[in-house]
């Protein structure tokens, strides 16, 4: 039974999907038969050590000491998808990143002190918006893709991308922790179909349009969009360009409301989640190279820490029972 | 908190503000690239031809902008046209993402902009109509990088002569070639974008109804490509209309792989779905080489 406060199961799908969606809009490497088969199996692979954790999920107790650690990963995770946000503006030349930057950091002030039920609702909002769109995708596009392409030639890796790109392992088990027994279950399972399935599915749709243009070095999903216009008059990147900063600004906010902790004032918990939020956006905007560690933050803290936790759990209460 | 989200949203609205009249969205442009790069565009809103210089290909908006006042937007080119080699410009153009991937591209032989100032340019409804009825395949900026990154290194550019519209092979170092009409509508033909197609054969015209063309390639050191499938026609298809079409689909094979070693068909793709090991790994010149010693036929069902 749902109490007020808790998530739904839809709003815990729509939170987890669009974590992993975001980077989605922001990749940089063109679409290709492998990375599509790349990408489903290191879903598979995510899929099964998150989905066993909600059979344990009420031995999750994450301790004080370990929870500080999860604010900081979910900072940190705040800003390296900030750092995406801003790769996305360049790669679509847009002319005023900096102010766009400037006006979102305005704008978390006051989306990150609501409530995180208001991030959940945005969340369901955006995924019925981006559901209408991908909808539309293959209707504008069916005519011209080639299935041929998939046969396209590339030998690139993508498996360490992909650890990177699932900003959402880290949080799973926070957002789990806001569900009920029923509706965590559901939002994993729906999260799970997304990733295996429905991403790899948009991914091959792409390669079958844009199979060729590996050389290009600019968005391939917007490419996409632009290479399927719904008519000669009728493009619909404006408003994926909408919703991909929606998403992103979403997202960041999620970050840092988990990364807020529950003390007396308000400026206080802004001032906690907001100081290593500025921090680590400071370092991955000075120096880049940090942004590698992404993919194992993501091990760490979404697979290894929660799994310590529950075997810890498991052990402790069999030498308590014995 | 309130007043920061009221002037938070007044920031959002008014930063999209932009003054329309102050903004040209070209429709045609024209590049000479030799140095100094010359530039010519039209625009609907304006009569007179924008014509600028500049020391690279990439410095057209500011060009433009300092040639007419106005802020350029290249968003909305439906053509291209280049004097030359068209391959360095349209690159450049795609990377820089300043034209719009479904920008149809012609190549003349010399002074694009003095065609584009004298009104000799084909409009792109031409190239859109050839399109569309199956004397040229559908060229469209994203198509002819395609071909040229991920085929053989050679695309095909439509191209405007004396004698009209045509396809011109091209790599990056030069022109190849040009193909014949028969060459030409055999590609149109295996192509997707052509909305009615009719030829004549004996003092009949036939018109297309449906095909199931398939390319098939088999062989390892020897490749052999074969073109199979069935057309139908109104009226039904004679054996004198087939070798008709068996005509332009041989002459679009022969004129494209086996003469120039160019891939416009996703030959390679075909050839690493039959498992051609060789294909999947050499280069562009080996698949080139390959293309150009490999056997090829056609077969019609009717």
């Amino acid at each position: 039974m749902q109490t007020q406060g808790q998530w739904s199961a839809v709003q815990g799908a729509a939170v987890m999907i669009l974590l992993r969606l975001f980077p989605f809009f922001c990749c940089g490497t063109a679409f290709s038969a492998a990375e599509a088969k790349q990408m489903m199996l290191t879903a598979a692979l995510h899929a099964a050590l998150i989905l066993p954790l909600l059979h344990f999920r009420h031995r999750l107790h994450i301790p004080a000491m370990l929870l500080r650690g999860f604010r900081l990963c979910a900072a940190f995770e705040g800003a390296y998808l900030t750092l995406r946000l801003r790769q996305l503006c360049l790669q679509l030349r847009l002319q005023h990143t900096k102010a766009l930057l400037l006006m979102l950091l305005v704008m978390l002030l006051c989306t990150v002190s609501l409530h995180d039920r208001a991030a959940a609702r945005t969340a369901m909002l955006l995924l019925c918006l981006a559901a209408f769109g991908f909808l539309l995708l293959p209707v504008s596009g069916i005519g011209t893709a080639q299935r041929i392409l998939l046969h396209t030639p590339d030998s690139a890796p993508h498996f360490a991308q992909e650890w990177a790109d699932a900003c959402e392992l880290p949080l799973i088990p926070l957002i789990l922790q806001k569900q009920t027994e029923s509706a965590a279950k559901r939002s994993a399972y729906a999260w799970a179909a997304f990733r295996i399935l429905f991403l790899p599915a948009v991914v091959l749709f792409g390669t079958m349009q844009n199979g060729r243009l590996r050389r290009f070095q600019g968005n391939p999903f917007f490419l996409l969009l632009a290479r399927t216009p719904l008519s000669d008059a009728v493009r619909t990147d404006g408003f994926w360009m909408l919703l991909a900063f929606g998403c992103g600004a979403l997202c960041i906010t999620f970050c840092l409301q988990t990364a807020k902790p529950h003390l007396h004032t308000q400026r206080r918990m802004l001032a906690a989640a907001f100081l290593p939020y500025l921090f680590f956006l400071a370092l991955l905007l000075l120096l880049p190279q940090a942004a590698a560690v992404t993919g194992l933050l993501h091990l760490l803290f979404g697979i290894l820490i929660p799994w310590g936790i529950i075997l810890y759990s498991l052990l402790f209460d069999r030498r308590e029972s014995a | 908190m309130k007043r920061l989200e009221i002037l938070l949203c007044a920031a959002l609205l008014l930063c999209g503000c932009t003054d329309i009249r102050r903004r040209l969205l070209p429709d045609i442009l024209a590049v000479d690239p030799e140095y100094p790069v010359q530039f010519a565009a039209h625009t609907s809103q304006e009569t007179g031809i924008i014509s600028a210089e500049a020391e690279t290909a990439l410095q057209m908006p500011d060009a433009l902008r300092n040639a007419s006042g106005a802020e350029i937007s290249t968003g909305h080119l439906t053509m291209l046209a280049v004097s030359g080699n068209p391959c360095g410009v349209l690159e450049s153009y795609f990377q820089a993402q300043m034209l719009a991937p479904t920008c149809a591209v012609l190549a003349v032989p010399a002074d694009a902009c003095g065609l584009l100032r004298d009104g000799s340019l084909p409009d792109p409804e031409q190239l859109a109509a050839a399109a569309e009825t199956g004397l040229l395949p559908d060229r469209t900026a994203d198509t002819v990088l395609a071909d040229l990154w991920g085929g053989s290194g050679i695309t095909a550019v439509c191209s405007a002569d004396a004698d009209g519209l045509t396809l011109a092979l091209w790599s990056e170092s030069g022109c190849c070639g040009t193909l014949s009409e028969d060459a030409c509508r055999g590609l149109a033909l295996l192509g997707k974008r052509k909305q009615s197609f009719a030829f004549a054969a004996d003092g009949i015209t036939y018109r297309l109804e449906s095909d199931t063309l398939q390319i098939g390639i088999t062989g390892a050191d020897t490749l052999h490509i074969r073109i199979t499938g069935t057309i139908r026609t109104a009226p039904p298809l004679t054996e004198a209309a087939g070798s008709r079409l068996s005509e332009m689909l041989t002459a679009a094979l022969r004129e494209t792989a086996s003469m120039h070693g160019a891939d416009l068909l996703f030959l390679r793709e075909h050839a690493i779905r039959s498992g051609i090991s060789a294909a999947r790994n050499c280069s562009q010149e080996d698949w080139r080489g390959l293309l150009q010693s490999a056997e090829y036929s056609v077969a019609i069902n009717r």
